[in-house]
This record gives structure tokens, sequence and C-alpha cells, in this order.
């Protein structure tokens, strides 16, 4: 059986925890130290609803002097994750942008998009309300989860909601249609 | 008794009186004709009180005090409120009750108000009560029974008039209404006697009370009399009165002429009828009715009611003294001479008391006066008192509230100033950031401190009150601003002390390689001066974590200058002169195809030649053999270097090499790769330290704490999360991007030259590999498994190129003595093994290829020398010369295979020997058949007649008989067969005449002379049994034949 591969790209605002939440993700580690991402790139299989599935996550740079590349993950990116932080007023802001980017690249209005609101267990020193990501959310029409790369809360269900929206539009393929074309 | 009567003929005479009034005064005050469009004509009105479940709150006139003698079930009534219900016609027909409320004397209000067709019920409860359901019970009282049931009848009246459908009517009865009326009339004869006796003894007193009215005395009794007279003209006042009321109803309904006269009318009839109504209700309830009246007449009047009494007590006294007849004419007397005294005692007292009157009233003015000031003095005192209560009542409250905003604004300045403390940075501080040297020890642990300070107060978390004070916020902007700057300075100064080590160690003439001096050199100094800047470079990440991945980078490309000059010139040094080379590549001893032979090594050749040929020597030149563990320092290298540069403690990794020597490629390649990657694991090591990439902390826990700066040399266990890994082999890839090339270029030098190489150099990577599975080293173990893939392709590629060549063999033209192949494949096993050798749980891997490198090898190889066999030109007997070749090859595998005794090999050497046996044993038999074939014929046959048939009947065979066999036998004698042999010997001589060892000849020899024994014996057998009795014999016997080989070997010993 083959292993069908996702390629899904982490964005948001520099600080927010893309690279957190993907190596969390990933490897079940949390980074713990602020280290400005340039572009990473991670795989990992994972089994999504009794399917195997090899994500390639794109960790791209929140910090504006690297986002010269933007245009081109969006248009190989499959799924994206659009993260801000929850202490952290005015990430949230910016996703309107990048969503906005997102739509205009790939020139559709439905695009696997989940919204995540990360540092949720910093809730003392939370500055967004809920009911903000919520708001998004609807805007966006992408499901909002909030999430703490620190301690694994709903790190796994974001990547695995990506997948599910993935292949809810773009169902895998059936082989027969394709051996069909036997003249 | 007496008294009340008395009471209630009073009342009701005054009331009799007053009934004309009230009737105006409801008229005037509520219901006057003229007053609106839709005002409203009184038809009737009844006088009631209304009965309340007992409440505290209302006041009700205490009964029991005026009722005592009687007392009984009444007193516990509670009955207030006097009301008056007036029935009212509305201009536009319709009939509607009022409870009306007197407010003052003159003034009434209208307290509810009624439709007829609300009333739910009436229920006549007795004499003067009635219940009347309207939204809810009410409970009247009537003053009197006969003016309830005047009241009640006209409302029936009415109500039958007005609506459809009448309410309940409970214990009412309209006829007897009419007929009591009437009866009222009818029987004058006994009621007014029983009521005359009972009344009698009130008449008097009735009088009396009217006398004790202002009216007086005759005016009491004229009053007494006039309320007899009513009785008289009672029915005609009724009928009067309904006729009135009807009238008024009609006239109402059709104007409001003449409304004054009717009420007059009106008026004087229904004082008459008072009266009567008086009299009739106490004749016809004669025990009860007429008290109830009097006690029920008018709770209204108190005091009026307690002068009478105290008066009719007097009277009562006077009458019960008194006798019947005579007591009017005594009382009259009495009360006369009562009356004088008084007056005169009056006069008396007005005149007596005038002056002192006045006296007493001007003192008592002036009490009042005093009494007045004191009041007015007590007044003002109070108020100046109160005014004082309140001022001070404002003063504590002030007082408190200081006291609240001096405790509040005290810890307001303990916490500002606990805040400013912590907030606070020593201008000492700053300036240390400011100015202090980054490039003196002491500076540098200043600034440490500093730095760590500084983080200390702009890392702490404020709650979000105190982060947006303006004053923070402006101190935290003040410091971030000195930060910034510090990071630029510190940045700045660490990247021109880069590049000016880099530079030094770039222009440092002393790290010159050359011939035989191959030298990997260590950075130490610049490892020790950059470690010193760990602490800032904690701070900085912490602060500026830009600038702190720049400065990786930074640090990354220019080692990268330093390292690529070294690795280029360390691997140029290498190639030109250490590098042994082939001057032809065919050349190649591994080559399967090629014509290398001993002759070649005999020449002597170069080191590599005698390197590779002999294992011992080999073991001696591959490094890892030598040296047990990777000790790197080489004590005289290090010395060396010491000596070079004599200020600076470097280390240097020496390539083992003599001056003139040249290595294979293989060898140059694993002592290469051993150097490398320790220098490589060192930098990374070195890499994690300097930039404390494994642990993060802040410059206080780093000055607390100081991690220990760890063993660089030693590879680490992987303990680094994916991103920093990542991080860390993107700065080695950058910092040793000329590595892998020079190794690819090396290897593909060396496969150039000699194929075989690729296997040496996958065993040195696989040996490698082994060494750095298990770390962190990220960048080495990608190197490692590309060189791996790379080298693995090539091996492969390698046993190709020989497969082809196993296979062209075929179709060259020599087709004798021992195959080119045959000779190369067992130095190749033997090349393979000693790479392998004492490193087979290392090299799984590299085991397992050259394991498959074999048996595709010797398949093809044993599949060529069949195939050349077969075809074979270079004998004149084609099939003995394929059988040769069989032999010849075959004992070359076996016997170089055996004495080497490698593994996994066996199975070949077994299917060699076999097949060598059995090619052998083939040509020995067909040499024999060669020399002795028609013999062999003829005792097969027999052997074959033995078979079926008893040995006697072989001899009567016709083929078969003596003489055949003596005609046989006559062929070979003993001096042909001599000749015959010395002959086979020479043929055998040469069919093994390409064999260098010349040991198969003799081999073949001896083969076929013991077959020529064996057959000997067979002969000799089947004559002796078959042809017993022909006495024929071979012409040669045992010893002769023994003669004959014995003088073959002793001519070619």
């Amino acid at each position: 059986m083959t292993v069908r591969e996702y390629k899904l790209v982490v964005l948001g605002s520099g600080g927010v925890g893309k690279s957190a939440l993907t190596v969390q993700f990933v490897q079940s580690v949390f980074v713990d130290r602020y280290d400005p991402t340039i572009e990473d790139s991670y795989r990992k299989q994972v089994e999504v609803d009794k399917q195997q599935c090899m994500l390639e996550i794109l960790d791209t740079a929140g910090t504006e002097q690297f986002t010269a590349m933007r245009d081109l993950y969006m248009k190989t990116g499959q799924g994206f994750i659009l993260v801000f932080s929850i202490i952290a007023p005015g990430t949230d802001d910016d996703l309107i942008g990048l969503q906005a980017q997102i739509l205009r690249v790939k020139d559709t209005d439905r695009v696997p998009i989940v919204l995540v609101g990360n540092k949720c267990d910093l809730e003392e020193d939370r500055r967004v309300p809920r009911g903000r990501g919520e708001s998004l959310s609807q805007r966006f029409g992408a499901p909002y989860y909030e999430t703490s790369a620190r301690t694994r809360i709903n790190v796994d269900e974001v990547f695995h909601n990506l997948v599910r929206q993935i292949n809810r539009q773009h169902p895998v393929q059936d082989k027969k249609k394709i051996k069909c074309k036997i003249l | 008794m007496a008294t009340r009567k008395s009471v209630g003929a009073g009342a009701a005479m005054a009331r009799g009186a007053k009934d004309d009034p009230v009737r105006q005064q409801l008229t005037q005050a509520l219901f006057s004709e003229s007053s609106s469009r839709d005002s409203e004509t009184l038809l009737t009105y009844l006088k009631i009180y209304e009965e309340e479940k007992a409440g505290k709150d209302i006041r009700t006139l205490d009964m029991k005090s005026l009722t005592g003698k009687k007392g009984g079930d009444r007193s516990s009534k509670i009955l207030s409120k006097p009301r008056y219900l007036c029935m009212t016609l509305k201009a536009n027909g319709k009939v509607r009750l009022h409870k009306v409320k007197k407010t003052s004397a003159t003034s009434f209000h209208i307290g509810r108000t009624w439709h007829l067709d609300e009333i739910k019920s009436i229920e006549n409860v007795d004499a003067k009560k009635l219940t009347v359901n309207i939204n809810r019970v009410y409970n009247w009282v009537a003053d009197a029974p006969d003016v309830k049931n005047d009241f009640l009848m006209m409302l029936v009246k009415v109500l039958r008039s007005n609506l459809k459908r009448l309410p309940t009517l409970i214990n009412i009865d309209e006829a007897g209404l009419l007929t009591q009326f009437s009866n009222a009339r009818d029987v004058t004869s006994s009621p007014p006697a029983t009521r005359n006796r009972r009344a009698a003894p009130s008449l008097p007193t009735a009088g009396a009370g009217k006398m004790a009215a202002p009216g007086g005395g005759g005016q009491g009794a004229h009053g007494g009399h006039g309320g007899g007279s009513g009785q008289g003209s009672f029915t005609q006042e009724f009928d009067h009165r309904l006729s009135v009321q009807t009238d008024r109803m009609r006239k109402a309904a059709a104007s409001d002429m003449g409304s004054s006269m009717t009420i007059a009318t009106a008026g004087a009839g229904t004082s008459a009828q008072a009266a009567g109504v008086g009299a009739a209700g106490s004749g016809v309830t004669p025990d009860t009715a007429s008290t109830k009246t009097h006690d029920e007449m008018e709770p209204l009047d108190e005091e009026a009611l307690l002068n009478l009494e105290e008066l009719l007590y007097d009277m009562d006294l006077s009458a019960a003294t008194g006798e019947e007849g005579g007591g009017g004419v005594a009382l009259e007397t009495r009360l006369m001479n009562e009356l004088n005294s008084l007056e005169m005692a009056n006069i008396y007292a007005i005149i007596e008391s005038d002056d002192k009157i006045k006296e007493v009233m001007n003192e008592l003015d002036k009490g009042i006066e005093e009494l007045d000031d004191m009041d007015n003095w007590l007044f003002m005192y109070r108020q100046e008192l109160d005014n004082m209560g309140d001022d001070i009542r404002q003063i504590e409250s002030q007082n408190r509230g200081l006291q609240v905003q001096t405790s509040n604004q005290a810890s307001l300045l303990r916490d500002l100033e606990n805040l400013l403390a912590t907030i606070t940075i020593p201008e000492r501080v700053l300036e240390t950031l400011r100015k202090a040297s980054l490039d003196r020890d002491t500076g540098l642990r200043e600034l440490e401190q500093a730095a760590a300070e500084v983080q200390d107060v702009l890392l702490s978390k404020y709650d979000e009150g105190v982060a947006g004070m303006t004053a923070v916020r402006g101190r935290m902007e003040m410091y971030s601003y000195q930060c910034n700057i510090f990071a630029t300075r510190l940045f700045d100064f660490l990247k021109t002390q880069l590049q000016n080590h880099v530079e030094a160690h770039l222009n440092d003439k002393q790290r010159v390689l050359a011939k035989g001096f191959v030298v990997m050199f260590g950075y130490e100094p610049l490892e020790q001066y950059f470690a010193k800047y760990r602490g800032l470079l904690v701070w900085l990440r912490e602060m500026e974590p830009r600038r702190y991945t720049d400065l990786q980078m930074l640090y990354a490309t220019n080692m990268n200058r330093l390292y690529r000059k070294d690795i280029k010139e360390f691997f140029a040094v290498l190639s030109a002169h250490h590098i042994a080379k082939l001057e032809k590549p065919e050349d190649s001893e591994f080559i399967f195809g090629a014509t290398y032979h001993a002759s070649l090594i005999a020449r002597g050749g170069s080191v590599l030649r005698e390197s590779l040929s002999s294992p011992g020597e080999l073991s001696g030149r591959i490094p890892w053999r030598k040296r047990s563990t990777r000790e790197v320092h080489d004590p005289n290298s290090a010395t060396a270097a010491r000596l070079m540069n004599s200020h600076l403690a470097e280390s240097a990794h020496k390539f083992a090499v003599g001056a003139d020597e040249k290595l294979a490629v293989d060898e140059v390649f694993s002592q290469c790769l051993a150097i490398m990657t320790l220098v490589a694991a060192r930098q990374q090591n070195y890499l994690m330290d300097l930039f404390t990439l494994a642990k993060a902390m802040s410059m206080r826990m780093f000055i607390d704490d100081p991690p220990s700066s760890g063993d660089w040399d030693t590879a680490r266990k992987p303990v680094l999360d994916l991103k920093a890994s990542k991080r860390l082999a993107q700065l080695m890839g950058t910092l040793f991007d000329g590595l892998s090339v020079e190794f690819i270029n090396m290897i593909d030098i060396g496969v150039k030259n000699e194929g075989v190489q690729s296997a040496g150099m996958l065993i040195a990577v696989e040996r490698t590999q082994k060494e750095y599975v298990e770390t962190d080293q990220v960048h080495i173990n990608t190197m490692l498994s590309q060189l791996h893939t790379k080298l693995v392709g090539l091996f492969e590629k390698y046993v190709e190129d020989q497969l082809k060549l196993i296979e062209e063999t075929k179709h060259k033209t020599k087709r004798k003595g021992i195959l080119p192949f045959m000779r190369t494949f067992p130095r190749f096993a033997e090349r393979m093994e000693s790479l392998l050798e004492g490193h087979e749980e290392a090299t799984p891997e590299a085991r397992k290829l050259v394991t498959q490198s074999y048996d595709r090898i010797i398949r093809a190889m044993f599949e060529s020398t069949e195939s050349v066999a077969k075809e074979t030109l270079d004998f004149d007997d084609k099939e003995q010369g394929s059988h040769v070749v069989n032999i010849e090859n075959m004992h070359h595998f076996v016997s170089e295979l055996r004495t080497r005794k490698i593994q996994g090999l066996d199975n070949y050497v077994k299917y060699a020997k076999s097949s060598y046996d059995r090619h052998l044993d083939i040509y020995i038999h067909a040499m024999v058949r060669r020399s002795v074939g028609k013999m062999l014929d003829f005792f097969d046959g027999v052997e074959g007649l033995v078979k079926t048939k008893a040995t006697e009947d072989v001899a009567f065979h016709l083929s078969y008989n003596k003489q055949a066999l003596k005609k046989v036998i006559s062929n070979f004698p003993a001096n042909s067969i001599r000749k015959d042999l010395a002959h086979l010997y020479k043929k055998v001589e040469k069919h093994f005449a390409s064999d260098e060892d010349g040991s198969l000849v003799g081999i073949a020899w001896r083969g076929i002379e013991e077959e020529f024994i064996r057959q000997h014996n067979r002969f000799a057998r089947l004559i002796q049994s078959c042809y017993p009795d022909a006495g024929v014999s071979l012409d040669f016997n045992m010893q002769d034949l023994l003669a004959f080989f014995s003088d073959i070997a002793k001519q070619h010993s």
C-alpha cells in the first residue's frame, strides 16, 4: 500500500510557537528557547483514520525579514496551519492577511486551514480572548483549536484535523479509474 | 336597655332630622345634575357600615363600652367605616351603584362604582345585614332593617327592570318585602301596642334626649310626639315616597327639571319615613332590632354620644328614683331648680373669677412666654448641638478617609520603591555595558554580571498594571535600548575577532603541508578564545535571538574558510604524493579478464604492489589495524606541532605516511576518514558548547552554574531536539562543505585507477559509520551514508564489470590452461577477506555485499569455464581437451581457496572438487581406453554376458569363444603395451603442459596407472572364470605392468 504524502505549511507571526508546535508534534519534545526559524521542514508518518500518511511539514519564518518565500510555499502547500499566540495581541490580526494571501495564491476559497491559538497553558497571561479566536474561525471557515506546545494539548488534533480536511477536499483517487484508460 | 333605647330613638330622630341634608349633601357633592354632561341622578341611598374582617389597623368603635350591659354575640362583630351606598341613574339610563365615603361635613368621595350587571349575588342575611357579591363579597349592615329592606326592594326592582339576568338573590323574598310594608300599615293595633308598651318608658327618655340636645326639653317632647304621629302616617308616607322615587327615576331619565323641588319633598318625606321606619323596625323585630338600631346608631359622633350618655345617666338616676305618674312634674321642678341654681352659680362664678382669671391668664401668658423662650433656647441649643454633632461626624469620617488615604499612600510608596528597586539598574551597570572591555577577562566577568542584571530586569514578569506604567515602560525601553547597543557591540566585536583570527590562521605560513608531512591542524587557541564568550552568547540568545543566529552563521562561514583551505590542502598533498597509482588501470591484479600474472609481481613493482600482495604487510598499513583505538594525537606530530607553534598549544592529526611512501587509495581514504570525522566531531561538540545549544538558560543561570566545558573529542549521545539538531547540522554543513567533495573526489580517483578499491573504502566508511551511529553527529552520519551509497554503487559496478570480463573470456582464442579469472579470484577473495577480517560485526553490509559478489563471480566463472572447456580448440582430441581445461581450472580453484580457508566458499570448493574428480575420472578412463580399447570392449562384452548367462556359457558365444579371446590377447603383446604407455605419458604431459607446478601430470598419470592395474585384474579374473580350461592368459602380467610404469616414472622424474 502506498503512503499518501501531505504537504502542510505552518504560518503565523514571529514567536507564536510554530516551531515548538511542529517539533512537539514530530518529536514530542518541547523547544523551550526561541530561535527564529528561517525555514525548516519535517517529515513524520502518522496514522489518521486508519490510513498511513506521510506528513511533510514546512515550518516557516514568522519574522518579517524572512517572508519572501511565502508565495512559493503557499503554492505548494496543501494544508495550512495558521498560528497565533493567545498572550500576544496582534498576532491574531496578522493571520487575516496571511489567510487572504493563501486564498489569492491558491485562487480558490476552499483551502484546508486550521486556526490555532497557541500557548494556552499561559492562561493567566491571556490577552486574546477565546471569543476572538472563535470569530476568526468563523471568518476563515476553519476549525479553531487552543493548543499548548509545552504541555502537548491539542497538538495531534490540529495536524490530524488538517489531514482530514485535505482528505475531504481531495479524496484518494481510485486506482481503478486510472487503469480504465486502457482502450 | 333603657339607655340604649333612648339612644336609638335619639339617633333615629337625629337621623330623621338630618336625612334631608344627607341626601342633599350627597346630591350636591356628587350628583348635582348640572355638574357635568354625564351626570347622574341619585335614586336612593343607604347608609351602611361595611363589615370588615378583623383588622387591628381599622379603627373601630368600642361598642363594648356602650353596650356593656347588653354584651353578647354582637359585640364580637367589628363594624366600622360608615359609607353611603348610592344608587344612581345616569343620563343614558344606566343605573349604577356607588360606595361613597364622607370625607368631611359636606364633602363626599366616591370610593367605588359598580354597574348593576357586576352584582353577582345579594344575600339578605338578617334584618340589618346584607351580603353583596360584587367582584368580592361585601358585608354591609344598615342602620335599620326597614331602611335596608326599602333599599333592597328598590335595588331588586331596578335590577329586574334593567338586567336580563338577575343576580343570585338569597333569602330575599320580594313578595315578603312588599307585604311587610302592607302589614306594617294594616296591622296597627297589636304591634304598636307592644311597641308602645316597650317604648313607653323610653318616651320621656327620648324627650330628655331631645332636651339635652340644643333644641331643649320641650322640643324633645315634641319630637317624641312627632315620632308617634309619624307612625300613623307611615304607609301614606311610604307610598308617597315610592311614588316620588319612581317619579324621580322617570324624571331623571327624561330631564333634570324640578329637581330641587323633588329633593325638598323627598327630604321631607324621608324625614317622616325615617322616624316611621325606626318605629316599624322595632315593631317587626321587637327583641333585637330596636337594640341593634341603637347600638349601630351613630359611631360617627363619639363625643356627642359621650356627652349625651353622661347627661342621660343623670336623667336615668332621677328617672329611676321618681314615680311613673308624678315623676314628670317632679323632674321638671327639679330640673328647673337645678337649672336655676346652675345659672346662679354660673353667674357667680363668672363674676368671681373675672379678675383672678385675668391675673392667672396674665401669669399663664407670662409663663407660656417664658416657656416659649425656654423652648426656643432649647431648640436653638439643640440645633447647635445637632450642628456640632454633624460637624463632628463629618470630621470623623474625613479623618477616617485621611487615615485610609495615608496608609494607601504609604503602601503605594512602598510598592513603588520596591518596584523601582527591582527595575532600576545602577548607572555603573549600564556604564559597564557601554564601556567595559570585551577583550580582557576581568572586563568580561564584569560584563557578564552587568548583562545578567539587565536581563533579570528585562525578562522578569510584571503584572499588567505595573508593566503599563509609563515610568516602568520608559525604563524598560531605555534598558532595551542599552541592551541593543551592547548586543551590537558584542556582535561587532566577535565578528571582528572572528575574522581576525581566521585571517591570522589563513596567513600562518607555518601551517604548510609538504610531502610526508600531511597534517590536519587543530584550532585550540581560537576555540579557547571564543569559548570565553559563551556566557555572553547565552545572553545574546535570550535578548537578541536574531543576532545570535547571525553570529552562528558568521562563525560557520568564517571557520569554513579555514577548514576549506586546510582540507583542500590536506587532500591535495595526499593525492599528489601519497596515493599510489597504477601506470595503466588495466594493470590491476583484480581485473578478472586481464592476463595479469605472477611475472608482474616478480618484477618487483611499487610499494603498492607489495602492500597489496602480502597480507601481513597489508594489515600493518591499514590504520585501524595498527591502532586499537583512535589515538589521534600522535605524540610525535603533536610535539612537532608544538615546536612549530610554540605559543599555541595546537593539536595536529598527522597522516601516517613516510616521506616517499605511497599508499593504496582505500588506505589513504580510511585514514582521511578517521582524521576528518574526528576533526568534524570535535568541531560540532565545540559548536554545541560555544553556543550552549543543549540547554536554555539565562545569563544569571550561566553565572551561577556555568555549564562545564565538555570533552570536545568524544562523540556525544544525541540530546538536542529536532530543530536544534537540524540547525547544528546546517552549521556543520556550512563549516565542512568541502569535506564530502574531497572524499568523493578521492573515491573517484581511486575507483578510476582500480575498481576494487571501492570495497576497501566501503568497509572503511561502514566502520566509521558504526562508530558514529549512536552519536549526535548528524552531519557526519549524513556524509557517511552518502559516501556509503556511492561506494556500494561503485562496488556493484566493479562486480558487474568483472562479470562481463568473465563472460568475454569465452570468446578469447586462448582456451587452455588456467583461465585468467581463475587466477584473479583467489586474490580478490583474499583481499576482501583481509579487509573484512576482524570487523565482521561492524560491517555486516559490506560482508553481505562481498558474499553476494563471490556468489555472482563464482557462478559466472564456473559457467564460463564449462563453456570454454566445451569449445576448446587447443587439443587434437576435443573431448580430452575439455576435460583437461576443467581439471586444470577446478584444481586451481580448489587448491588456491583451500589454503585460504575463506568462509562461505565451502560449497563452491566442494562443487569444484567434485567437478574436478569427475572430469579427472573421465579423462583417465578415456586415456586408458585409448591404448587398450579393443581389449576393454571385449571384456566389457564378456562381463555383460556373465550378468545374463552362466559363466560357462560365455565360451560358447560366437564372438566371445576361445578364438576370439586369443585374437584379442594377441593384439596386445607386452611390448606394444610398453610402447603405448610411453606414448600415453607424453600425451598426458602435453595435455597438462600449461599447468604451472606440473602436479596435474603426476596426478593424471597415477590415475592412469591405477586404472591399468584395475583393468588388468579384471581381465585376469574374467578369463579365469569364463575360460578356465582355455589355458589362455594376458600377454603381460602384473609385474610387467608395474615395471612399465616405473620405467616411465624413472624417465620423467
